[in-house]
């Protein structure tokens, strides 16, 4: 599919778009789902029926046997809710996909805030939190339809299990140019100022704050991290280095997210750099609403934001 | 399959891991639930896995489940010249070291990594399905224990196998019918398991799991039958068969052997020498 026509999925769709793309040349390419649907899903069930297995709701079960089908030679890839796959499955993606190094990918749909309305069972605010330090995992958090794609092409050729959390919203495209997903990160927006200041997203926040952005007369660098842990280190290091002041923002709890990562960057190489992190707050992450009265109750709304970058920077 | 050759081979068994266990530790009573059960899929045409072949894909696999068996697994592994006895013999769960108290699959001739219980069905469900879209025709074995089946993973699987017809797929529960620190009756008995297996869908036989007899009997039939099922074979066992001291009594789940224990032990299995 064409990047024209991909700018314009959702990044659930993107993904099983861009997954069929590989699967119709490579027979080896398996989808399991939980019984999850997607109008994507439709399409590719019709056109790679031998290439996909609906294992019903039995998260569990989807980990051991996908792990399985990789023993087996074949390239198996799960699709499932965001929640319900991390959490339910945590001892599964330890043993056997991190600890066999089983390269299962699973994609995990519901990021965050994605199911707004639906509570407590369906945000997934801990995630990165859960997995960041299960040894030999891959995490993506890609914040539009081309980067998405781009990650599905990158881990179809890796031997890493991976986890690639998707929001359930439509992402905007920001960034045309080609990702070089080994870097894990990309500059978004830069500052012509000489003090340096920085904002540092990931996920759904990227095509939000930018667009908030647009219309401030704040001048200061943009960044999009959106690969978790095994992304360059060194050039993050150096490029966080530059910087007088960051602030990190994202949709899931303060408690090792992305801001804890920066944090880790800075403390581990001895930087100067101010660090401001903003995410979700241990007592505020449950909840109904839409999905900007969640955040306002985090301090994450628009106003808020603009508010406490304007006092951290200025 | 030659019986009177494989009972020699599963006493001969026996006595190597007792005289192993004495010296290093490991799950005893475990072991000797299962030893009939795997001396018949390793030593027989059944699983056909050797020290040329175990990592050929083309190969019927088999998982230990129950990764609490990896005493017996390791001293088969080592008699079949695909583990290094040093490692076993020397090494085994002490200080750093290769054998560890459950399988890895870094090990040789270990196809998966264990000791959580509940992994395995699926695992071996995975494996099946992917035999069975390359049009291979081998077989995938799985040994569960009675009470890992209470974990609710192996039934997810079990649903899985039916629907996906895993007629290769051969599960063989080891029903000892005792846990970790008690009968399985007095807490989550799964018992009658062989009319849960049914009632998902699967072919179910019940034998004596010390007849090597009826296990080669029912496993050879069952690897050669294509009838869209997923089987078990459930083996009706005594936790800690061949020791009198040992059998039937949970507390020897992770025990270990007293000198008395030890001697007595020797003299009923008939070790002459210690190893």
């Amino acid at each position: 599919m064409q990047n024209e026509k991909l700018k314009n999925l959702a990044l659930r769709d993107a993904f099983i778009y861009s997954l069929q793309k590989i699967g119709e040349k490579d027979k080896k390419v398996i989808l399991l789902t939980n019984d999850q649907g997607a109008p994507a899903l439709d399409d590719y069930r019709k056109n790679l029926p031998k290439q996909f297995f609906n294992a019903g709701i039995s998260e569990q079960n989807i980990v051991a046997t996908a792990a399985g089908l990789s023993l087996a030679g074949f390239k198996p890839y799960i699709y499932s809710i965001n929640s319900f796959i991390i959490y339910r499955t945590i001892e599964y993606i330890k043993i056997d996909m991190c600890g066999m190094k089983q390269p299962v990918k699973i994609f995990g749909v519901g990021s965050g805030y994605s199911y707004p309305e639906d509570g407590l069972t369906h945000h997934s605010t801990e995630d990165i939190a859960l997995t960041k330090a299960l040894p030999n995992l891959d995490i993506f958090n890609p914040s539009d339809p081309l980067l998405t794609k781009d990650i599905v092409n990158y881990v179809y050729k890796s031997k890493n299990p991976s986890f690639i959390r998707l929001d359930r919203k439509f992402c905007d495209t920001i960034f045309l140019k080609k990702n070089n997903i080994n870097d894990g990160f990309r500059i978004i927006k830069k500052s012509k100022r000489k003090e340096k200041y920085c904002i540092i997203s990931s996920g759904f926040f990227v095509p939000k704050l930018n667009k908030l952005f647009n219309n401030q007369n704040i001048d200061f660098d943009f960044i999009d991290f959106y690969r978790l842990k095994k992304f360059d280190k060194k050039k993050f290091q150096n490029t966080l280095k530059k910087y007088k002041k960051i602030i990190s923002i994202e949709e899931h709890s303060r408690e090792f997210g992305i801001g804890t990562i920066i944090s880790e960057i800075i403390t581990d190489n001895f930087l100067t750099t101010k660090l401001l992190r903003l995410g979700l707050l241990e007592n505020s992450t449950f909840g109904y609403g839409n999905r900007e009265q969640l955040l306002k109750k985090n301090g994450l709304n628009n106003n808020n934001i603009v508010m406490k970058m304007k006092k951290f920077f200025i | 399959m030659i019986e009177s050759k494989l009972k020699i081979i599963a006493h001969e068994l026996r006595k190597y891991i007792f005289q192993v266990v004495s010296k290093r530790g490991g799950h005893l009573s475990t072991a000797f639930s299962s030893v009939d059960i795997l001396t018949t899929l390793y030593y027989s045409e059944i699983l056909n896995i050797n020290n040329k072949n175990y990592k050929n894909p083309n190969r019927n696999f088999f998982i230990l489940s129950k990764g609490h068996g990896e005493t017996l697994l390791y001293a088969i592994l080592v008699k079949k010249k695909i583990i290094p006895s040093d490692w076993f013999e020397n090494h085994y769960r002490h200080g750093l070291n290769k054998l560890g108290g459950h399988i890895d699959i870094q090990n040789p001739g270990i196809e998966t990594t264990s000791g959580a219980l509940g992994h395995g069905l699926g695992l071996g469900a995975g494996i099946a399905l992917g035999k069975k879209l390359q049009k291979n025709k081998k077989s995938v074995f799985v040994l569960l224990g009675d009470a890992e089946c209470s974990e609710g993973s192996i039934w997810e699987a079990a649903l899985f196998a039916k629907q996906y017809s895993l007629d290769n797929l051969i599960a063989i529960v080891d029903e000892n019918k005792i846990g970790a620190t008690d009968f399985t009756k007095n807490f989550t008995s799964v018992d009658p398991i062989d009319q849960k297996f049914l009632s998902f869908g699967w072919e179910v036989k019940k034998c004596n799991g010390h007849s090597i007899k009826e296990i080669y009997k029912i496993l050879s039939n069952f690897s050669k039958s294509k009838n869209k099922k997923p089987k078990a074979l459930i083996c009706n066992t005594t936790k800690g068969k061949g020791l009198s001291f040992l059998e039937n009594d949970p507390s020897w789940h992770s025990k270990g052997l007293s000198k008395i224990d030890i001697k007595k032990g020797f003299k009923e299995l008939g070790i002459k020498n210690a190893k």
